[in-house]
């Protein structure tokens, strides 16, 4: 019921879930309310009791399992703290991800996701023209296809107002 | 006939057509395209969707979720990378063939075992829609509670090898699902007092976290591969055809499993696809042929994971259930749009349900004939480099989680979410059940709500036939799945 074989960052995955389930089973008292007079199977906080319950048993039994096999296989500390630091490496991504959520509202999604597509495929390595080129050509498809023709719902940017209105109103609308 | 009628008029519509198109072609290529996947971009295309008219934004998503099958299978026989996760078993015999200089009989084989495991499925889904409209509404909020419950326990057994991190994952699912404020005594829960949490935790920002965001985070980690494409000139390509003519009894069985196994919940292409392998083996007069170019391989593989989505939609149209994390997704366009699928949906929308049998059967005539026009043009498609595809990923998340209600705090949990799909795909845990805790967390709670006006007791829950006979049915899963588990952890000692 358990994978048999050690791999690195099991341990420190097994204990941050043990530390959440418990951190989440003191919370019950304070984050959910007990109505007097009502019964146990009606109360709010039976329903996410029954599933930090749930979550703490199988925690703990994945914990002792992982603790099982770095016993068994001799795991190392080092690469424990490689696999932590592997983890924070998307956090980069997550913060050029952020930088782009926060930029839509000022510039408005056909400038930011131009902007991002050209930076990203910067970031990512690619230095050819070609690459460029089809960055910003996907960055239109995608502003064309979801904010054109799909009407998603995106606000407009702050940039657009600054444009002659007819203009402004066609960006606002469409792009 | 009436309602038959109504429902195929909706194939007058342009839109209806645009989507068939836009789902057949476009999840053949997002199949076809290592690292992408139907989750990912179902998950993208979902709030897009919620706009469009029901049936033509279900058509798009089911045609993605049955056409990336089939694209999933030419990477996987061509380069021995599997386009989807459920193509994997196909590289086994697939991408043998393409040594032997054997790709184009190998993919056509392919295409046409899809070919029938899709419309084989759609054939048993129409014939048991009768049966399923007199049986669904005998379902009460306990049965469906109880039915729920069941699904949740073949998700954590069927993920053998995985079930402690698949049970707390359903957990921290159902956890999840409870966040904010409840509806019947309105009481928040676990907001931390914080107020952009009263309202929850959105599916789809989770599911775009977990799914999109993750692999978006793999692919741009990552660095490209170089493809080497083999040459497909020079190749008939009927004999594929002929193949499975020869061998249509595997096909046949391979698709009764994937129909079996694509209505429990929680269960799925994969365990589809190895019980109909391994009697593909059984029954051939080459077993050793198995793994090293067999047709019956392709077969079992294609014919099984291609029966299953049409077959998934059951459980999800007869009691609102998904049975994974893609009829999950499809669960929140039904709630847009007011339609609830469950017991009523065969009385109040039985037009509805037509129309989308009628939409599965000219899915898999369209993408044929997609494959047929536009095998040698999907080649070139495979081989956009994958940190690019990755970036591109991360860029559409924004449209999709964004445009839910154009909220930062959304993006931040979506980004939040994203890592934690990465570190479990580090870690080789599944993702599935998280999705499918909250999913169905929320149903339970739900349904167990509704039930406790009727009850006084746990044991109330199962005095109905159907919820006893489900409760009966757990009972019996965990019992041979704790005896199995008993006997693999006594075995090393006893050799010892």
């Amino acid at each position: 019921m358990n994978r048999s074989q050690y791999h690195s960052g099991d341990l420190a995955f097994a204990i941050i879930l043990v530390l959440l389930s418990c951190f989440l089973m003191l919370s019950i008292p304070e984050e959910t309310k007990w109505f007097n007079g009502l019964a146990l199977l009606k109360q709010p906080r039976f329903w996410p009791s029954m599933a930090i319950v749930g979550l703490s048993f199988f925690a703990l039994a994945y914990a002792t399992a992982v603790w099982r096999r770095v016993r068994r296989e001799q795991a190392s500390i080092r690469d424990e703290v490689e696999e932590l630091i592997a983890w924070a490496r998307p956090l980069e991504y997550v913060a050029y991800f952020l930088a782009y959520v926060f930029m839509v509202p000022v510039m408005g999604y056909l400038f930011a996701t131009l902007t991002y597509f050209v930076l990203m495929t910067f970031r990512a390595g690619y230095r050819s023209k070609q690459m460029y080129a089809i960055a910003v050509l996907v960055a239109l498809v995608v502003v064309v296809l979801f904010k054109s023709i799909l009407q998603v719902k995106i606000g407009p940017g702050m940039w657009y107002e600054m444009l002659p209105s007819d203009w402004a109103n066609f960006f606002i609308v469409y792009l | 006939m009436d309602v038959l009628l109504n429902s195929l008029e909706i194939f007058t519509r342009l839109d209806v057509w645009i989507a068939l198109l836009v789902g057949s072609i476009g999840g053949v290529i997002i199949g076809a395209i290592p690292g992408v996947g139907p989750a990912v971009a179902i998950a993208i295309l979902l709030p897009a969707t919620y706009s469009l008219d029901p049936i033509v934004g279900i058509t798009v998503l089911i045609g993605i979720y049955g056409a990336s099958m089939y694209g999933g299978s030419i990477p996987a026989i061509l380069i021995n990378t599997p386009g989807t996760p459920v193509n994997a078993l196909t590289t086994y015999d697939g991408y043998s063939m393409t040594q032997q200089g054997r790709a184009r009989r190998a993919l056509t084989l392919a295409y046409w075992s899809s070919f029938f495991g899709g419309i084989f499925s759609v054939i048993c889904l129409i014939l048991m829609t009768g049966f399923i409209a007199q049986i669904a509404p005998l379902f009460g909020s306990r049965d469906i509670f109880m039915a729920a419950v069941l699904g949740l326990v073949l998700v954590i057994v069927s993920h053998r090898g995985e079930s402690l991190m698949a049970g707390l994952l359903v957990f921290l699912g159902i956890f999840i699902a409870t966040i904010g404020m409840e509806s019947i005594r309105y009481s928040t829960r676990f907001t931390f007092g914080q107020g952009w949490l009263r309202s929850g935790i959105d599916l789809i920002t989770a599911l775009l976290g977990l799914f999109a965001m993750s692999q978006a985070f793999v692919l741009l980690l990552g660095k490209d591969e170089k493809m080497v494409m083999p040459n497909l000139k020079g190749e008939r390509k009927r004999e594929g055809f002929f193949d499975l003519w020869k061998y249509k009894l595997q096909a046949l069985i391979a698709s009764a499993f994937g129909v079996i196994m694509g209505i429990i919940p929680g269960v799925g292409e994969f365990l589809a696809q190895f019980f109909s392998y391994n009697v593909a083996n059984a029954m051939s007069k080459k077993p050793e042929r198995f793994g090293k170019g067999a047709p019956e391989g392709i077969i079992a593989s294609e014919a099984a994971n291609n029966a299953v989505p049409a077959a998934a939609m059951i459980p999800l149209l007869a009691l609102g259930i998904p049975g994974e994390a893609l009829t999950a997704m499809m669960l929140s366009v039904f709630y847009v749009h007011s339609i609830v699928p469950g017991p009523n949906l065969f009385v109040q929308h039985a037009d509805f349900v037509y129309g989308l049998y009628a939409s599965l059967l000219v899915v898999n005539v369209l993408i044929m004939i997609f494959l047929a026009l536009a095998t040698r043009q999907l080649l070139r498609i495979i081989q956009i480099p994958q940190r690019f595809l990755g970036l591109s990923i991360l860029g559409l998340s924004f449209v999709g989680v964004y445009s839910l209600r154009n909220s930062m705090v959304d993006c931040m949990i979506c980004a939040g979410f994203g890592v934690f799909g990465y570190i479990l795909k580090r870690l080789n845990l599944p993702i599935v059940p998280i999705i499918l805790g909250i999913v169905l967390g929320n149903i339970m709670e739900q349904k167990f709500r509704a039930g406790l006006a009727r009850v006084e007791g746990f044991t109330d829950f199962i005095n109905r036939p159907i919820s006893f006979t489900i409760f009966v049915m757990i009972v019996i899963i965990l019992v041979v799945n704790f005896y199995v588990w008993w006997r693999a952890y006594r075995q090393p000692a006893e050799y010892n």
